[in-house]
């Protein structure tokens, strides 16, 4: 889901940046970092590129890399989630190249804070109904909202920067981006949910004394 | 000129292409830049190019069908890949060039958090690999991937390793002095 | 210079079961005095260092450095004081590099506890560590040897009182642990070096305080007369017995190999 460089406009990523820095500066103090809390959030950082990684098959010949960022919001919170994930979205595009520094600002917005709070307010709103089903709903929601997000701005690019009616960032209007982003990802999220699901309860009892509730 | 310093012309530059619409200050910008990246230019080239080519492939073939449909230029695609690979390549170059731990130090907490995060992805993935080299090595698994009977106890060394880490970086931390009691 | 009375310490696992460490554990430490803590695997040798270095508080029992009981009060009152009194280099050298360089490593202790001359200190140490190759080196770059000297360097920088190192050549090929013996040989300060490698514990130190699997302390005298007392090393499972050969007779009992 992490857009690269070079097919958002600076009228997207400027203001963003704004927004980015916003949100990154509440966790801040949301945080309040000592000494525990700065290696905590480096490992949490570090678990979620990890598990980044990890690949998971499934029917069809098909693999999924897992996103974990419900199960890191779900076990550590989301302010905890939301600026370790943008660390590792910052790793990841300096090391990597996966996710571009113009986009920067939009895929921390996109992944890690609405991914990181969509799936913890799910949880909550679902709890009271079923554990499980709250949890499920967590995992989903951190795929589904953040490709909505993404979806959009990718979307408005030809609208917002284009000469003559040729785009000069992403080439593709609403029409397309909205369905042939958010549509595959509807299935992902399912997928996401599921993992999100049996991992966080599997969590939860072997690491009771961290993550017991 | 410090590391902070090429970090802080890296964004400038970066900024300045974005506003830019002309392949040939394109074109230069990654000239420029591929004389910046010294002996390991050539390595630093193809790797920002195997970087962007998925998603800059699929993009630029699902416009090309799409121009079949709806008129539009293509052309435009020259301009829009030219960019994507002038950035990613400036963003290789930068990061194999400076030290950014150093040129991050503008923030000490910043530096710190980038210091032990990386450290941590290095005991991590190399854990991940190990893992799936045991799989391999003992006949559970042909390939890089990972069923759900085998990824739970994979989350349990992942997530007592990091946790250990954390409080050993935690007392590292204040044994050194650098936060108080 | 350290004194433990009756210290316990014990924590919870992830399971939530009570793990205890170590138990009733009682000491002194004199001024310039090397004393080797040796205990297998488990015993509770790093936790002990890490109650020694004010990062943990025991359960129950006291601690108490230059006759000042060390307490979490204590600690917020002479944090700076006790933290250059007082270092601790942790058996994974990693967890405590947190600088740029191998430069900003060295010189981050000497300006944090107001060293004048930085520099100068810094090119003096590094010489003495045989670093000055690697001063601009990314310390997460280093192998684990040079890990270890470069925390060693960082820490002996700011001339402290007492060195704990919990097993300080875990990461070192031969030749470097030949090299950290003499340094440590020729050192002028009061430390405590855990170890499971009692062959190589006569080099370093004098006396041994030995922890047993019960976690208690079993023996607390010369490392020479430990040498020699089979029935404790046994006890502290210190030793081994397998299958070699003495000439053509195969042979099977307790000892130990020499480091090498």
């Amino acid at each position: 889901m992490h857009i690269p460089d070079g097919f958002i406009s600076p009228q997207t990523y400027i203001p963003s940046i704004a927004i980015g820095a916003a949100l990154l500066a509440i966790a801040y103090k949301k945080i309040d970092l000592d000494a525990e809390k700065i290696p905590l959030i480096a490992g949490v950082s570090a678990i979620s590129f990890v598990m980044m990684l990890i690949a998971i098959p499934f029917p069809g010949g098909t693999t999924m890399h897992l996103s974990g960022i419900a199960i890191i919001s779900l076990l550590f919170g989301p302010w905890i989630a939301f600026s370790s994930i943008s660390l590792v979205l910052l790793i990841q595009a300096l090391l990597f190249g996966e996710g571009g520094i113009t986009s920067y600002p939009i895929n921390i917005i996109a992944m890690a804070f609405v991914g990181s709070f969509s799936s913890y307010w799910f949880y909550k709103l679902f709890a009271y109904r079923s554990k499980n089903i709250a949890i499920f709903m967590a995992g989903w929601t951190s795929i589904f909202f953040p490709s909505i997000l993404i979806a959009i701005v990718l979307g408005i690019q030809p609208l917002v920067a284009s000469v003559d009616g040729t785009p000069l960032y992403f080439p593709f209007g609403l029409s397309v981006t909205l369905p042939s982003v958010v549509i595959p990802h509807i299935f992902i999220a399912i997928i996401e949910g599921l993992v999100t699901l049996s991992s966080v309860k599997f969590l939860r009892t072997q690491f009771r004394s961290v993550f017991g509730e | 000129m410090s590391d902070r310093a090429w970090l802080f012309v890296y964004v400038a530059f970066v900024m300045t292409l974005g506003f830019v619409h002309n392949e040939y200050i394109m074109l230069f910008s990654i000239f420029i830049t591929m004389a910046l990246g010294g002996k390991a230019r050539f390595k630093i080239f193809t790797k920002a190019l195997l970087v962007i080519a998925l998603f800059n492939l699929s993009i630029s073939l699902s416009y090309i069908i799409y121009s079949f449909f709806t008129p539009v230029d293509i052309f435009a695609l020259v301009l829009i890949n030219l960019r994507a690979f002038a950035i990613t390549l400036l963003t290789f170059t930068l990061v194999r060039r400076i030290n950014l731990h150093k040129a991050l130090e503008f923030s000490k907490v910043l530096a710190i958090l980038y210091g032990f995060t990386y450290a941590q992805i290095i005991l991590l993935k190399n854990m991940l690999q190990s893992y799936y080299e045991g799989l391999k090595s003992r006949g559970a698994s042909l390939s890089m991937k990972i069923t759900k009977k085998q990824l739970q106890p994979l989350l349990i060394t992942l997530f007592a390793t990091m946790l250990h880490k954390s409080s050993e970086q935690s007392m590292g931390l204040r044994s050194r002095g650098l936060i108080d009691d | 210079m350290i004194e433990c009375k009756n210290l316990s310490y014990s924590y919870q696992d992830f399971q939530l079961k009570t793990i205890e460490v170590l138990k009733d554990i009682s000491f002194k430490i004199d001024k310039g005095e090397k004393v080797l803590l040796l205990g297998i695997n488990g015993s509770g040798k790093s936790t002990l260092l890490k109650l020694l270095n004010g990062l943990l508080y025991a359960k129950s029992g006291e601690f108490y450095f230059k006759e000042s009981l060390v307490n979490k009060k204590y600690l917020k009152a002479n944090s700076k004081d006790f933290r250059k009194s007082i270092c601790l280099a942790m058996q994974d050298p990693s967890s405590m590099l947190f600088n740029p360089s191998v430069y900003d490593e060295i010189a981050f202790g000497l300006k944090h506890f107001g060293f004048d001359s930085v520099e100068e200190r810094v090119h003096h140490y590094a010489k003495m560590f045989e670093i000055e190759s690697i001063l601009k080196s990314s310390p997460l770059s280093l192998s684990g040897g040079q890990k270890q000297k470069v925390l060693l360097a960082s820490l002996l920088c700011v001339e402290p009182e007492v060195l704990l190192l919990d097993e300080p050549t875990a990461h070192l090929d031969p030749p470097t642990t030949g090299w950290l013996v003499e340094f440590l040989d020729s050192l002028d300060v009061t430390a405590l070096i855990s170890t499971h490698n009692i062959s190589l514990g006569k080099e370093l130190a004098d006396r041994a305080i030995v922890i047993g699997s019960n976690h208690e302390i079993i023996y607390d005298a010369s490392v020479e007369a430990l040498l020699d007392d089979m029935p404790t090393l046994i006890k502290a499972q210190l030793v081994h017995k397998h299958k070699h050969n003495h000439k053509d007779v195969e042979h099977k009992h307790y000892h130990l190999h020499s480091w090498s």
